[in-house]
């Protein structure tokens, strides 16, 4: 019986999840988008939520893969570049432009990781912050090479406004397909490959995973969700500037969501995004200090670093075993 | 006659830099046998072995399985085709259970299974290698016997025609040594053709069909284990000019 159970707890748990995920956006989705005293709700449940989906995912090829990228702004910045050219220049719908963008910076990751994924150790995390940095720059001079107006530089592009409403309702979606994506991920083939190159690519490739492709692949849905982020920030902001969407600080923060919540678990992004968005929102109204919330992050980090590994999850998970069972932090116990 | 042969190399070179680390080495591995692979430290035994795996690919020379050149094909391609390594230094996915461990071999080798029936293949796989007591348990948390069958286990899983066994007694105490040598002929009762190196003389030569030693790079022998045993150029290679004299 607990054996029939124990081969049983994939799909069950796969399908838990699903429903606590679809739970939380019925309840998102539910918030009046039209009245004025829900504006502040509104306004920081997109920030939650975009940062979760960024979080959410890096962690496939953070997390997962165990390949650490410190340059993914290049994936937000370009998503949301696209979407904003689109949407000004063409007068594309700038919800319509997700996919495409998505595209764009999935195209552009397969270009970047594909020679860089094969670096070893701290090799790949650092060939991405040249990347990260080198887009930077690339997109706020590219005027200047072309001497067209294209980006325009570093001033950065005003976007028309755009219906708030329909901008949360898109967020919600784009955070569903997210979790459900890294859910299914994670219980499924492709995980198990994943984990088994984060743990020993060696020992991976000669038991028949092809990692090159799995991690391309990985790294590929990773900037997809990445620029989706971006171009529901430009849909949101109407204000695009190259040193804020792709800024090095960015990068950092998508590294430190996942690894703060929970590095390689389904919810750690989520408990993450809810610590960067929540704790700098409250924060930063209470004391109007901009670097209280980078220095209660700097020590949640070297915490998490010493005491727990696997962050609030890991966390939950030692709480209960409710908490265990609904987390998983334990790698041994899920992958 | 390299089309009688499983497998079979033809003048394989792997070169360091300077380095000549296999030597022009010929071999050939037979259906169902035990080839046995010895020589001193350094002879290049492993590199040989990293050569046929695909995890080097070979300076020149050609190695065949069933005809078909694998030399300088990925490792999981060669995978896939057949051929399968474990490593000297144990190299289990240490987080993992040992019941993970032995899924990602069955889900990403030959076996093709999915689901509930991959779940099978990996009990079956278990079963047979004697590890189901401790499927629950992280591979960090194994002894060095059992990581070593775990090792066995998850090449097994990819379901191979080919089983390359680097060292897999090294380390292990007289019981734990022949419970392996026990393991290695039922998998090759099972089918499956089996090339190992190892320095436990007593393992190999009572298990092994046939023997090549290496020294320095380069084949100085091959046959049954009688006739190496008493080979000159063996016991020169192992115990010095002076033993032979």
């Amino acid at each position: 019986m607990t054996e029939r159970l124990r081969r049983m707890d994939w799909a069950h748990d796969r399908g838990a999840q699903i429903v606590v995920v679809l739970l939380v956006a019925v309840v998102l989705a539910a918030i009046p988008t039209n009245e004025r005293q829900y504006a502040n709700l509104i306004r920081i449940t997109f920030l939650v939520l975009w940062y979760a989906i960024m979080a959410g995912a890096w962690n496939i090829i953070g997390g997962y893969a165990g390949q650490v990228s410190f340059g993914h702004a290049a994936f937000l910045g370009t998503g949301a570049y696209v979407t904003g050219t689109l949407w000004q220049t063409f007068h594309i719908d700038p919800l319509l432009t997700l996919p495409i963008a998505g595209l764009a910076a999935a195209l552009y990751s397969v270009i970047v990781g594909a020679p860089t994924l094969r670096l070893r150790g701290p090799y790949f995390a650092i060939a991405t912050i040249g990347v990260g940095e080198a887009t930077r720059l690339f997109v706020s001079n590219i005027d200047d090479i072309t001497g067209q107006v294209i980006t325009h530089g570093v001033t950065g592009i005003s976007l028309p406004n755009y219906d708030p409403a329909k901008v949360h309702y898109a967020t919600v979606a784009v955070f569903v397909v997210v979790m459900i994506t890294t859910i299914l991920i994670r219980e499924g083939r492709f995980g198990l490959g994943l984990f088994a190159i984060n743990m020993d690519r060696d020992a991976a490739e000669t038991s028949g995973v092809p990692t090159a492709r799995l991690q391309v692949l990985a790294f590929a849905i990773s900037a997809f969700f990445t620029a989706c982020a971006g171009s529901l920030y430009a849909a949101r902001q109407q204000f695009l500037d190259p040193t804020t969407m792709f800024g090095f600080d960015k990068s950092i923060q998508v590294v430190l969501m996942p690894v703060v919540g929970g590095l390689g678990t389904v919810w750690g992004p989520v408990f993450g995004a809810l610590l960067f968005g929540g704790v700098q929102d409250q924060i930063s109204s209470l004391t109007r200090n901009p670097y209280l919330p980078q220095l209660i992050y700097g020590l949640l980090l070297v915490l998490v670093v010493l005491f727990e590994p696997l962050g609030v999850a890991g966390l939950l998970g030692r709480a209960s075993s409710a908490g265990r069972a609904f987390v998983r932090p334990r790698r041994e116990t899920t992958v | 006659m390299a089309d009688s042969a499983l497998l079979a190399g033809r003048a394989v070179v792997k070169r360091f830099g300077g380095l000549v680390a296999v030597n022009a080495v010929d071999f050939e591995v037979r259906r169902a046998e035990i080839f046995g692979l010895i020589g001193p430290n350094g002879a290049g035994k492993t590199t040989l072995f990293r050569c046929i795996s695909g995890m080097y690919a070979p300076t020149s020379g050609s190695i065949r399985l069933r005809g078909k050149e694998i030399g300088g094909l990925a490792a999981h391609v060669v995978c896939a085709r057949g051929v399968v390594t474990t490593h000297q230094i144990v190299r289990p996915f240490l987080e993992m259970n040992v019941r993970r461990n032995v899924l990602v071999g069955v889900l990403y080798g030959r076996s093709g299974l999915r689901g509930a029936r991959a779940d099978a293949e990996v009990q079956r796989i278990l079963e047979f290698t004697e590890l189901a007591p401790h499927e629950h348990i992280a591979a960090k948390s194994l002894t060095l016997a059992r990581r070593k069958r775990l090792e066995v286990a998850r090449a097994l899983a990819t379901r191979p025609d080919v089983l390359l066994l680097d060292e897999v007694a090294a380390g292990l105490n007289p019981t734990e040594s022949a419970r392996m040598v026990e393991l290695i002929r039922r998998i090759r009762d099972a089918g499956v053709t089996i090339v190992m190196v190892e320095h436990v003389m007593k393992a190999i030569m009572s298990v092994s069909d046939r023997i090549m030693v290496m020294d320095l790079g380069a084949k100085i022998a091959e046959g049954a284990p009688a006739e190496i045993a008493k080979d000159q150029r063996v016991i020169k290679a192992y115990l010095g000019q002076e033993a032979v004299a």
